[in-house]
């Protein structure tokens, strides 16, 4: 039986594929935090989406799968070794190689088939991140950020995870860094990625994206009695607002507290005080999402959906959209 | 928000937040989840709800368990008929029962795939009416 194990220090994150990544780069040597590494790829974002893809319009607060890794690599000048693979057994292949050469790698999986995981939470969702740092005859040896310890997955199963079809199909997608920058220009990033960050949130020309996303979803959120199936899927879906907001990996009050400890992080870095102001608004802000989602959560558990409770749902995430127009208007002159 | 009001002491699930430390300044926390200590029960009311529903209407041969699984897996068409291979059209198909009674052992092994059982069971479930 074939073993291998690559010393890996595993860490819970708040986020995987932020996590994943910071995982990575801390191995390789480079030390940055999981907010720094969603700050400087402009991570924090906001949409409201409804697709045939989506069982029910949903929400998203971040920039799409990939982009974390992506603009990293942009922004620092990491170089990261990404593969896709038509056939399966090139795809296993390719990932026993890189562990026997010594190589933590990141794969991007369907969330369901993680079976250590409870099996409430697993769902179908392909964009989730491991890192794989070893392996045995049959298991994989994986660090989830999401799980509290090292875990291991079935061969079998991490195929399947990995080429799972339908919408953002991982096509056994794996990446590993392969060279690391000496001096990497730390303020330049930091600039760049609150810069984009704020571009995409109130100046994107879609309906449905950033600032008008939040308003979007509040202008929706009072129609969604009449698309609930009934009163039952109603009651799940407001509740999950919470969950979206809180526990998909956003670190708490949407992704925004985890902005807000980039903003104070990064303020030290580029010696700029005004950023560890704007990093309190920002948590002030968090805050407020942190009371929508509790208040979803309580509407939702005690089915007070009536028309006036969803108004008033609604009115919040307006107020919402206000706030972080200020707030990224606001930042975007700091950075411009 | 501060680390003391941010907290929720529950094991259940732990997972990363970020807040204010004492010192003012903002880090991880590891904390238990709101949903978790005050909705479970909701949710769990919920799927059942929903198991005995879809129990129902398959009994009745109203559905398939391609239906059936959809629901439970809260599944887009689009997403589930790009996992299995199969335009949405013929998706809806085999939300019928007679349609889904002339499908292949391939067929139906792939569903079982998505679905996380296996392809026995999918058959057992349309026949036990």
């Amino acid at each position: 039986m074939e073993l291998h194990e690559i010393p890996f220090e595993h860490r819970m994150a708040a986020h995987c594929e932020t996590g994943t990544v910071t995982a990575l780069l801390n191995h390789a040597g480079m030390q940055l935090t999981e907010p720094m590494v969603f700050g400087i790829a402009g991570g924090i974002f906001f949409g409201y989406l409804k697709s045939p893809d989506f069982p029910f319009p949903m929400f998203i607060l971040r920039s799409k799968p990939g982009d974390i890794r992506k603009k990293i690599s942009k922004r620092l000048g990491v170089k990261f070794r990404e593969q896709t693979f038509r056939s399966r057994e090139q795809g296993e292949a390719a990932l026993d190689e890189a562990i026997r050469q010594g190589r933590p790698t990141a794969v991007q999986v369907d969330f369901f088939y993680m079976d250590y995981m409870p099996e409430w939470q697993r769902v179908h969702l392909n964009a989730h991140y491991v890192i794989v740092f070893g392996m045995n005859g049959s298991h994989y040896h994986l660090s989830d950020s999401y799980y509290k310890q090292k875990s291991q997955l079935e061969r079998q199963k991490m195929l399947t995870a990995r080429f799972a079809g339908g919408a953002l199909a991982p096509k056994g997608m794996m990446f590993y860094p392969v060279h690391i920058p000496e001096n990497p220009d730390y303020e330049k990033a930091i600039i760049t990625g609150i810069r984009k960050a704020c571009f995409n949130m109130i100046r994107l020309p879609i309906p449905f994206l950033g600032v008008k996303g939040i308003r979007k979803f509040a202008g929706k959120v009072v129609e969604w009695p009449a698309i609930a199936r009934n009163m039952d899927d109603l009651a799940d879906r407001v509740i999950k607002i919470n969950i979206f907001l809180e526990d998909q990996g956003t670190g708490g009050g949407g992704f925004r507290y985890m902005y807000a400890t980039f903003l104070q992080q990064a303020a030290g870095i580029v010696n700029d005080e005004r950023l560890k102001i704007m990093s309190k608004e920002i948590m002030e802000i968090g805050d407020k999402w942190r009371n929508i989602s509790y208040f979803a959560a309580k509407i939702g558990k005690s089915r007070d959906l009536g028309p006036e409770r969803m108004k008033e749902l609604s009115a919040m995430i307006h107020a919402q959209a206000d706030e972080e127009h200020k707030f990224f208007t606001e930042l975007y002159k700091l950075v411009k | 928000m501060k680390e003391k009001d941010l907290y929720i002491d529950d094991k259940t699930r732990e997972f990363i937040l970020y807040a204010e430390k004492d010192d003012e300044t903002y880090a991880e926390v590891k904390s238990g989840s709101y949903a978790v200590r005050h909705c479970m029960d909701e949710f769990y009311r919920i799927r059942q709800n929903l198991e005995n529903e879809l129990n129902e209407k398959l009994e009745k041969g109203l559905i398939s368990p391609v239906y059936y699984f959809m629901l439970m897996h809260d599944m887009g068409l689009r997403d589930l008929a790009g996992r299995i291979g199969i335009s949405r059209r013929k998706l809806k198909k085999h939300f019928e029962p007679r349609h889904f009674l002339k499908l292949d052992d391939g067929m139906l092994e792939r569903y079982a795939q998505v679905f996380d059982v296996t392809a026995t069971q999918l058959k057992e479930m349309m026949t036990k009416q």
